[in-house]
């Protein structure tokens, strides 16, 4: 069989295979073919520290009790050389970590993601039992003075809700009365509004916990929990924000319930610290995530069965044979030259995480003055690998300048500079620089412009919501990516460029 | 910007990089035997086995230790020329024509130190030129006294004739002449101009500038209309006869005269570019069809050489 006809039947067996299976996920596993609406997604990471002493450890970390109006859709912990299980108990979910012994300062993490819905919020739905606190003020005169509020409250007020803004609105007061002066007590004896407001409660008969909430922020890093104060209307949990008074559930609000956030055995100096970010994602990747265990039964050898973690790095990687397929159309079909084969492609992968605009003038201020020094080495004499490494060193050293400079300017996005490989910059420099001595400035421009203008071509298609999603979702398209860059290997027709190149051939014959 | 639709391309016969590379020099050319044209140092000593003038080698390096008897080696040497054994596209080519005491001077009157010729060498000897970076040889060669006959159409530099062989046979050829914008080398991309030459008496066709048609040399303002070429059957003779040296089905020759020892191949290349084809106005692909037809016999050097000059003479 010749090679020609070897070589169609591979692109053909290729298609068939990557085609099919797409077709198979979205026809009998319910795949979309089209990323379609996106929605949000909130990850929560909690980072939790410690100090062991050196015995046994247990760490056991509470989780939000109640996420109404949120669906979550993935939970994760990383704890290397811990052992891991969820506790449930009484409603209240916890994470717990173990070790025999460990010690030294530990870090655990825990990571959340949910996708906010808005419709049906409400608070403690299903867990009703209400505690009874013993109360606060057992002596005079504060016995009375908390009897005189709470009978002055009562007075005022209709019903539970009325009741609960009623003394929320006296504990707040900006001139109080002289009662809750008392009961909230002077620098020598201090005591916690929140927690007097549910010892008011319970003393004016109604049933109310103190729970822990955590407003959710884009970006936010070391998010504090803020306390409510919840009762039970007799039908319902309602909540209550102790310093306004005002009812009802903040649109972004977790709860993450009245238990204690942290409790670790065997360690000292333990903090949490929690930081959020917002993302997009299609609604129906995000419908598929929700069934993912089911999937996974289904479709034994899929990416999806990895941890989520080598997931995110597949989601990177599987862009990469889509830069190669452009970096082949653009060389072979168009016919641009750029400096170095697949240089563009890490190029753009720069670009991803420095963003377009940032990474482009980064790179370009990096090569000129990457070149200037260059052009001034090159009067030294060095030999070539010492003058290259000499290059690289000079990279580097222009990066911290940039980056100091750029930051000392308010300048954030110079920062990002260290996300470039330096390595293929200084090889960039010391190229482009002997493209300039033997074959002058011009070359330099086209053929740096070209690995530009192909590395910008990249990015976008990289960053191409859909092309995300076709890889990511349908890993076996990179089998049609195959078949169509041994396709293009084949072509032996003219390139764009070339149309142009040879136009004065034909003029002229005719 | 104008283009032309590639159908129209197609039916001149026009050849592409990418069918250059696909039809001819991955189905021609095998691997193996490429080191005997992309070091030219090879080359050289596979010339001299078959008979074949090459320019005369003074001396080689290898290791950057044998640069302290650089001076003795270059003593009473006045022209010569400096390239690495490996390199492409004509970089890396350092060219001395004249010395005083120490100095040693360009041909666009820059001069050198012996230090300076030795950093060369050195980046030479470590890659800097060669195709995939990898450490290299230095060549030393004596420096060719051209013919006259370019001397009205070439600005500096070293002009040289390219012969595309298929299976031996000459197909097309041109000559290449340097011009000030091309900084006095002989390499098209950089703007030196091509003169297409009739394969069967070696008259100038057509001149191009960056693949575009011009009529007299951008410097010397001279017409190349009555350029001639001494010698054409042997440039053609050599350059077929290199078929057997190599093995190579489509390549590339170099050649160049020299005013006393006549025609010599400076190097061979393995992927010759498709300029030609816009310096001699027509495209490669009929040629090459043509020879495909007819090379069941086999023809020796000679007989190769006739056939093609029957074949695509023009006047």
């Amino acid at each position: 069989m010749s090679s020609k006809s070897q070589l169609y039947i591979w692109v053909a067996l290729l298609c068939i295979l990557g085609l099919g299976r797409t077709l198979y996920k979205n026809q009998k596993l319910d795949f979309p073919l089209v990323p379609g609406v996106q929605e949000d997604v909130w990850i929560l990471e909690a980072q939790i520290d410690f100090e062991a002493r050196g015995d046994a450890v247990k760490v056991s970390f509470g989780l939000p009790a109640y996420t109404s109006g949120f669906e979550i859709i993935d939970e994760s912990v990383a704890s290397p050389g811990y052992g891991y299980y969820k506790s449930e108990n009484d409603g209240v979910a916890r994470a717990v970590w173990s070790a025999r012994s460990k010690e030294g300062p530990q870090r655990l993490y825990y990571q959340i993601s949910m996708v906010q819905r808005y419709e049906g919020r409400e608070v403690g739905a299903g867990d009703r039992t209400i505690e009874t606190i013993p109360p606060a003020f057992t002596e005079e005169p504060f016995l009375s003075a908390a009897n005189t509020v709470v009978e002055a409250a009562r007075s005022r007020s209709a019903d539970s809700e009325t009741y609960t803004r009623e003394i929320i609105r006296r504990i707040n007061e900006e001139e109080p009365s002289q009662n809750v002066r008392l009961l909230l007590g002077n620098s020598f004896r201090q005591v916690d509004r929140i927690e007097l407001i549910h010892d008011l409660l319970s003393r004016g008969g109604v049933p109310s916990r103190i729970v822990k909430g955590l407003p959710l922020g884009d970006g936010r890093r070391h998010a504090s929990m803020h306390r409510y104060i919840a009762i039970f209307d007799g039908s319902l949990w309602q909540l209550f924000n102790p310093q306004t008074g005002e009812m009802g559930f903040p649109e972004d609000l977790i709860i993450w319930g009245q238990h204690s956030l942290l409790d670790v055995e065997g360690g000292d100096n333990s903090k949490v610290t929690i930081s959020m970010i917002k993302t997009s994602q299609s609604a129906r990747v995000l419908a598929l995530q929700g069934i993912s265990s089911e999937t996974t039964e289904r479709l034994p050898l899929s990416l999806y069965a990895l941890p989520i973690d080598v997931q995110a790095a597949f989601k990177l990687l599987l862009l990469i044979p889509i830069g190669a397929i452009v970096v082949v159309f653009i060389r072979n079909l168009i016919g641009l030259r750029t400096s170095g084969t697949f240089m563009p492609i890490l190029i753009a992968m720069a670009f991803i995480e420095t963003k377009l605009v940032t990474g482009l003038v980064i790179f370009t201020v990096v090569i000129a003055l990457g070149l200037l020094i260059r052009s001034y080495l090159s009067r030294l004499n060095l030999l070539l690998v010492p003058r290259i490494a000499a290059v690289l060193i000079v990279v580097v050293c222009l990066m911290v300048i940039i980056s100091i400079v750029g930051h000392n300017l308010g300048i954030e996005a110079s920062m990002r500079v260290t996300l470039f490989p330096m390595i293929i910059l200084a090889w960039t420099i010391e190229r482009m620089s002997v493209l300039w001595d033997e074959q002058g400035a011009k070359e330099v421009y086209v053929q740096g412009g070209g690995s530009l203008l192909t590395a910008v071509l990249v990015y976008l298609v990289m960053t191409s919501e859909y092309i995300q999603f076709y890889t990511f979702m349908f890993p076996e398209l990179l089998l049609v990516a195959l078949a169509l860059t041994l396709a293009i290997g084949t072509y032996s027709g003219y390139r764009l460029t070339e149309l142009w190149r040879f136009e004065p051939l034909v003029k002229e014959s005719e | 910007m104008k283009i032309v639709s590639p159908w129209k391309l197609e039916r001149e016969g026009v050849l592409g990089m990418n069918g250059r590379n696909a039809d001819y020099v991955l189905k021609y050319n095998r691997r193996k035997f490429y080191p005997r044209v992309d070091d030219k140092l090879i080359t050289k000593r596979l010339a001299l086995q078959g008979g074949i003038p090459v320019p005369e080698l003074i001396a080689s390096v290898r290791f950057n230790h044998q640069l302290r008897d650089l001076k003795r080696v270059l003593d009473g040497e006045s022209e010569f020329v400096i390239k690495p054994s490996q390199g492409c596209a004509g970089q890396g080519i350092l060219v001395i024509t004249q010395r005083e005491g120490d100095l040693f001077i360009k041909p666009n009157g820059a001069t050198l130190t012996l230090e300076q010729i030795k950093r060369h060498i050195s980046d030479i000897l470590s890659g800097l030129h060669s195709l995939g970076g990898q450490p290299d040889r230095a060549m030393i060669e004596k420096l060719i006294h051209f013919t006259d006959a370019f001397e009205p159409y070439t600005y500096q530099g070293v002009p040289d004739i390219r012969v595309i062989m298929f299976l031996g046979y000459p197909v097309m050829a041109m000559t290449r002449l340097s011009t000030s914008m091309s900084d006095g080398k002989a390499n098209l991309h950089q703007g030196a101009v091509g003169v297409g030459l009739d394969i069967g008496n070696g008259r100038p066709l057509r001149a191009v500038q960056f693949d575009r048609p011009i009529l007299k040399h951008p410097d010397t303002g001279n017409s190349f209309e009555k350029m001639s070429i001494e010698r054409w059957d042997d440039i053609l003779l050599i350059a077929s006869r290199c078929y057997e040296l190599t093995e190579l089905g489509y390549m590339g020759a170099d050649v160049v005269l020299d005013r006393e020892k006549g025609p010599m191949i400076l190097e061979l290349n393995a992927r010759p570019g498709l300029a030609i084809q816009a310096a001699n106005g027509t495209g490669l692909k009929n040629r090459l069809e043509q020879i495909k037809k007819l090379s069941e016999s086999r023809a020796t050097p000679e007989q190769r050489v006739k056939i093609a000059q029957e074949l695509f003479a023009v006047a």
